[in-house]
């Protein structure tokens, strides 16, 4: 259970004011559409809507659709959206720009990579990960592991300890989420990296809740594939295509099965044979959404002026003071800390356990704090360094001190499930 | 001789004339390249705009319920499943053709667990033949095997797995006669997977009653859903229960929200779902299939073929002596909404009628293609850009270097 704050200095509204008034991100926060009476704490399943998304989305509709209809492949650039898009993030994940590239959904291009790692490791026949992965991930992996026969399999470990144990002479690919969707723990890329090569294994990082919010290195720490979302920290919108990364020294042996004709060295030859391009590109397969593309970049050009160092900064700050808040305000609640407490170990966001966990969020909800509830029984809170501001953190926990205080969450239609939660 | 005045006549007594208007076009321009990108309903912008500044912008996550965001790859699809005789809940809408052949084809030769051979036209659309070759890599002892049109029934053996083609040729405009491949299909025993990329919107299809087991298609064709918008998948409703996914992606969870580290299938289409839906191309298609509401496809056929039947007669008749060689069926009932014509000078002359307002495009080694949307071609369209194409040929604007140099996209 959260115990009581202790420490000498009680938080209060005023604080948190101050340090959004001397916070050098808070300009950014214009940049955005939000809505007045909301608390937005879930940017990390789905972005704020950068203003200029809409004047994008006008030009691209009525101009290069409307007027340069098919012409707009070259014209209007339609056609290197995968590419530039993919430099973009690059910037973002510590990547080279001929490393990245936008296409198809995090999970689609998951079962690439893991197809690609599969190849380049014949002999080995097992996908480490672990059982708290995203689920997805852990479908795909399966999915992936069975088309090739009896003998190839997925293996889970029960803890982040475990990894390191699992890798072995039959592991093929190593298939991790830097930072955990349900309690916010960041793995340790380059020693999780270095270990699975020293055993001869590949690494395939799972990027969704890192891009745009902690500081990825891709490169430095010799990663091999990743992907991720760019709905989430990266604002692209619903829902925006997702990245993939191959490193430079792979990408010229790099095959995977979904090699439609995006993925061909010279796609505009019709010719009957599959040839995959030279470099990244080979992880395209269909002709790229141009709408949704579009978009995205509104949101990633966003986190590019705010710069990862400055997000990070922020982002620890205000999941630290939320975490503090917690403590001070919501002790003998019942809400149990989930998660790192060192913040180094932390992504952006903050989960708290409930029993009643579901119904709470749906009450939060309900009352203008938006964030969202995962099994089992977990509240989660995600700090968006672009867009959050101090006392939202502040006004988010006096919510959910006054429901918890006055049991308001109880009400019979909270239980009730949504499809989406 | 037919003139101007007669095609205008033709637009007049048109019953679709109205449709026309439903679209946004550009004026100086004909647009013979919907078979390629459809033109922008008027009604689209709008719905963007308030999916961005309402759905998105206000309602934030609370959309995937509230928005009833979840449920469009479903809901969006039954609005087209009448299109290709098919029940609402045997078509759904995801990821994009290619991805979803993937998807498919692995389902069926799942389905023909003793059987290991794809059955494929070599002239199918290079996506097609890629992603089959794709499958027959990942897939340990599948074969793939590629023959000219004419060999395809004698193709079919008891190895056959799956036969896949595209109904109506990229190239070529030629309809394959659906039933009946289908029916020499299931007569060896295999399956079939229709690419229905050129069909859909502009001819009727009726996969019910030809048998059909699998198809897919595009949403950005005659659908007007959007550059690289979503694409459609369809599995007859009494393979649905067997079908083995082999995407599993999470949105093809039977229950996604409880966050379960096993894998367990969806009932029915969901479970060929893979990722989170992409709720832009999603909406701007859902909002671009308004304009089908009250369209009889028998009408649009009718007219398809006579725009088709009034450009192969012009062009022959106007453009005799100058080279261009028929490359579609003649009969229009062997033709999707396409007609294409080979040219030495294929790609230079496209650019030159591009550069002059009229737009098709051009396939490798020598093709021009025009597509015909009847939803917003007139037949005057059809004279004025054969009246530019006689231009472009008597004062040879097309030999320019500006019109040789390729694009990146043709
Ligand atoms: C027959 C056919 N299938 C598929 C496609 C394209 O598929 P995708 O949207 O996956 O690029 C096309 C595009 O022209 C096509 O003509
Ligand atoms: C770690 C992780 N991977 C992947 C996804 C989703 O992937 P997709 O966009 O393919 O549904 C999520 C979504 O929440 C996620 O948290």
């Amino acid at each position: 259970m959260l115990s009581a704050r202790t420490s000498a200095t009680r938080l209060d509204l005023a604080a948190l004011a101050a340090l959004d008034a001397a916070d050098p991100l808070a300009p950014l926060r214009g940049a955005f559409h939000l809505p007045d009476d909301v608390v937005y704490l879930d940017g990390n399943s789905l972005g704020a809507l950068p203003k200029r998304a809409e004047q994008i989305a006008s030009r691209v509709l009525r101009q290069e659709w409307g007027d340069g209809l098919v012409r707009s492949w070259n014209d209007a650039g339609w056609h290197r959206l995968p590419w530039r898009l993919g430099a973009k993030i690059a910037r973002l994940v510590g990547a080279g720009e001929d490393e990245v590239i936008v296409t198809d959904s995090t999970s689609a291009n998951l079962y690439k990579v893991l197809q690609a790692a599969l190849s380049l490791r014949p002999g080995r026949r097992s996908i480490v990960s672990e059982r708290e992965n995203f689920p997805t991930d852990l479908y795909i992996a399966e999915g992936a592991a069975r088309v090739r026969g009896e003998r190839h399999r997925l293996r889970l470990v029960d803890s982040p300890a475990h990894i390191e144990g699992a890798i072995d002479e039959d592991c093929a690919v190593l298939l991790l989420t830097h930072v955990n969707y349900r309690d916010g723990n960041m793995l340790d890329m380059a020693a999780l990296t270095e270990r699975a090569h020293r055993k001869g294994a590949l690494v395939a990082w799972d990027l969704s809740h890192s891009a745009g919010a902690v500081p990825v290195e891709l490169v430095a720490c010799e990663a091999d594939f990743a992907v991720g979302c760019c709905y989430k920290y990266l604002n692209g919108g619903p829902v925006a295509p997702a990245f993939v990364f191959a490193a430079r020294r792979l990408q010229e042996r790099s095959e995977q099965p979904l090699s439609g004709w995006w993925g061909h060295a010279t796609p505009f030859d019709f010719s009957p044979t599959f040839r995959a391009a030279d470099g990244i590109a080979r992880f395209l397969c269909g002709t790229p959404p141009v709408l949704s593309m579009a978009v995205a970049e509104a949101g990633i050009d966003l986190v590019l002026e705010a710069t990862i160092p400055r997000l990070r900064a922020k982002s620890i700050q205000l999941t630290e003071l939320f975490i503090e808040l917690l403590a001070q305000e919501c002790a003998g609640l019942g809400l149990e800390p989930v998660g790192p407490r060192d913040p180094q170990r932390r992504g952006s966001q903050v989960s708290v356990r409930h029993p009643g966990g579901y119904a709470i969020m749906r009450a939060l909800i309900d009352r203008g704090v938006i964030g969202d509830y995962r099994e089992p029984g977990i509240l989660r809170f995600g700090f968006a360094p672009l867009y959050s501001r101090y006392i939202d953190a502040w006004n988010a926990v006096a919510v959910l001190k006054d429901v918890l205080q006055t049991r308001a969450w109880e009400q019979p239609h909270y239980r009730e499930r949504h499809a989406v939660t | 001789m037919i003139n101007r005045a007669d095609c205008e006549r033709l637009d007049r007594r048109d019953p679709l004339r109205r449709k026309r208007a439903a679209f946004r076009l550009p004026k100086g321009v004909i647009y013979l390249d919907g078979n390629s990108l459809g033109a922008l309903p008027r009604a689209v912008p709008g719905r963007m705009r308030a999916l961005i500044e309402q759905e998105w912008g206000e309602g934030l996550i609370r959309s995937w319920n509230e928005a009833g965001w979840i449920a469009k790859p479903a809901a969006v699809a039954a609005r087209l499943a009448p299109l290709i005789g098919a029940a609402p809940d045997e078509v759904i809408c995801a990821d994009s053709t290619s991805v979803n052949l993937f998807k498919l084809l692995v389902a069926a030769l799942r389905l023909r667990p003793a059987r290991h051979t794809i059955v494929t036209e070599l002239g199918n659309f290079p996506t097609d033949l890629y992603i089959a070759e794709g499958v027959r890599e990942l897939m340990p002892g599948t074969h793939l095997n590629r023959v000219e049109a004419s060999g395809l029934i004698r193709a079919l053996d008891g190895d056959s797995a799956v036969l896949t083609l595209t109904h109506v040729n990229f190239r070529s405009g030629r309809v394959h006669d659906m039933a009946a491949l289908t029916a020499a299909a299931h007569g060896a025993g295999a399956l079939t997977l229709w690419d229905l990329s050129h069909s859909v919107g502009a001819l009727p299809v009726d996969l019910a009653a030809a048998g059909a087991d699998l198809a897919i298609g595009c949403g950005y064709k005659y659908l007007n859903g959007g550059p690289g918008g979503p694409a459609f998948l369809y599995v007859a409703r009494r393979h649905q229960g067997a079908i083995r996914p082999v995407l599993t992606g999470w949105m093809g969870h039977a229950q996604p929200f409880d966050f379960a580290p096993d894998y367990r299938p969806a009932g029915g289409l969901t479970r060929l779902l893979c990722g989170t839906p992409p709720i832009f191309g999603l909406i701007a298609l859902e909002a671009a299939l308004d304009v089908w509401d009250g369209v009889d496809i028998a009408l649009v056929r009718q007219k398809s073929v006579a725009l088709g039947d009034l450009f192969v007669r012009l062009v022959e008749e106007r453009l005799a002596g100058q080279d261009f060689v028929l490359a579609s069926p003649r009969a229009g009932a062997e033709r999707g909404s396409q007609v294409s014509f080979r040219h030495p000078e294929g790609y230079a002359i496209m650019q030159a009628l591009i550069a002059r307002g009229v737009i098709g495009d051009f396939r490798t080694p020598d093709i021009l293609r025009f597509g015909f949307a009847p939803l917003y071609v007139r037949y005057q369209d059809v004279w004025d850009a054969v009246a530019v194409l006689g231009e472009v040929m008597a004062d040879r604007a097309w030999d320019a270097a500006v019109h040789r140099r390729r694009a990146a996209v043709t």
